[in-house]
């Protein structure tokens, strides 16, 4: 029943303390802190970030041999962010709790406890690139995933495209990474590093509205209202809207582009 | 690619891909060269977001200057003989003086050549960002300033 289900935060941690036996979230937060840390050190001096960071002025390059002189990248010093040990939990409420419809059983796959969570939640590290053009989006991937090849490293991709007007292209790069545990013994566990890639127009507007996306994702009990797509006052609507109409822009900048490209070379009329 | 041409596009920092095309118009082109190329020089700038960008490359030879616009998008060349055939400079420089080049460090000039028929309309663009300046001070003088026509 949807009601039995603990709130976020505090009801959430006295949950995971007497139903799953986990410690105390200020322990698992101190914890979280030193084991991140150490996996962001460790991804920083894998091969493929290292490639990644030597390799985008030639990634710009070849886009720019491709594209009429336009440039790749938006944004030249990418950085490996943790995320928050609160984000990280509320991933963990979403997954228990909030999406999970076999509450109070678990949902697919287990519960999502420490320590395998750690292994789980493949967006503990992560950083964005932002790239000018919707098209140097799968330009920027197929690099990418060519570089995790040449390191021998294990990638996935995906593009996103949600409902909620969010587009992007999320990478996910996993490697074993040498980790305290909770006793503080050391031992290997894979993490996974999120490597969003999009547009400098979405970044933007993402940044804008960086807390409706948030507070949408966190709440187990945020219904839209009746009607918000009618609203245009609503955080709703124009988030929404916003992300879509935005896409169709990105996508018509590049269109705008090729034609403008098949004209000057002749091609086109 | 001659050694010296490889140097100079590492020092300018040139990424391998245009490298590469830099490479691949020089050989293409090379049959119309009326002389053998002994300079390269590229036109750079920083941009807004203090990304180093590349325009134009240019070819010296003993009599003739050739430049190749727009490089990275383009296939074409033209050709200048530069002989006491300069009939006007003009240089701007910005943070540089003129002996060591800071990255902060700009530097054109532009000009005619060849005769214009009284019209002041420049013919040539020569500008460098960064440690490009010492190579676009080095063709100033020792290219331009020595061949201003009589």
């Amino acid at each position: 029943m949807a009601s039995d289900k603990p709130a976020f935060p505090a009801e959430y941690e006295n949950w995971l303390a007497t139903e799953r036996k986990v410690p105390l979230a200020k322990t698992l937060g101190a914890h979280y802190a030193v084991v991140t840390l150490e996996a962001e050190r460790a991804i920083g001096e894998t091969r493929f970030w290292k490639g990644l960071l030597a390799n985008l002025r030639n990634y710009d390059a070849e886009y720019q041999l491709g594209s009429d002189a336009y440039p790749l990248i938006a944004e030249w010093e990418p950085k490996i962010l943790i995320k928050p040990f609160r984000s990280f939990l509320e991933k963990t409420y979403r997954k228990n709790v909030v999406t999970n419809e076999k509450w109070p059983d678990p949902p697919e796959g287990g519960w999502w406890l420490p320590p395998d969570w750690l292994t789980r939640v493949n967006d503990v590290l992560r950083t964005t690139l932002v790239v000018k053009y919707l098209d140097g989006v799968p330009f920027l991937v197929d690099r990418l995933k060519a570089l995790a090849k040449d390191a021998n490293a294990k990638l996935s991709a995906e593009y996103v495209s949600q409902q909620d007007g969010y587009y992007a292209a999320h990478l996910y790069y996993r490697d074993s990474v040498a980790i305290p545990k909770l006793d503080w013994e050391t031992e290997s566990r894979e993490i996974s590093f999120e490597i969003q890639i999009t547009t400098q127009i979405k970044d933007v507007i993402k940044r804008l509205l960086h807390s409706f996306y948030e507070t949408q994702r966190v709440s187990s009990s945020r219904v839209r209202p009746p009607e918000w797509n009618w609203n245009y006052k609503s955080e709703e609507f124009v988030a929404t809207y916003l992300g879509h109409i935005l896409h169709y822009v990105d996508g018509m900048i590049v269109e705008v582009r090729e034609k403008t490209r098949k004209v000057t070379d002749g091609t086109s009329l | 690619m001659e050694p010296a041409f490889e140097r100079y596009l590492n020092e300018i920092a040139m990424p391998d891909p245009f490298k590469q095309r830099v490479e691949k118009l020089l050989t293409d082109f090379a049959p119309l060269y009326p002389q053998p190329p002994q300079q390269i020089f590229v036109t750079d700038l920083f941009d807004a977001e203090n990304v180093r960008r590349y325009q134009n490359v240019w070819l010296f030879s003993q009599d003739f200057m050739l430049e190749m616009k727009n490089f990275i998008a383009s296939e074409q060349i033209d050709f200048m003989r530069i002989t006491n055939n300069i009939h006007y400079v003009e240089v701007v420089k910005v943070d540089f003086d003129l002996k060591a080049a800071t990255q902060k460090s700009r530097l054109t000039f532009y000009g005619t050549v060849g005769s214009t028929y009284g019209t002041s309309t420049p013919n040539y663009l020569l500008q460098a960002a960064a440690n490009n300046c010492t190579h676009l001070l080095g063709i100033l003088r020792d290219r331009f300033l020595p061949n201003i026509a009589a």
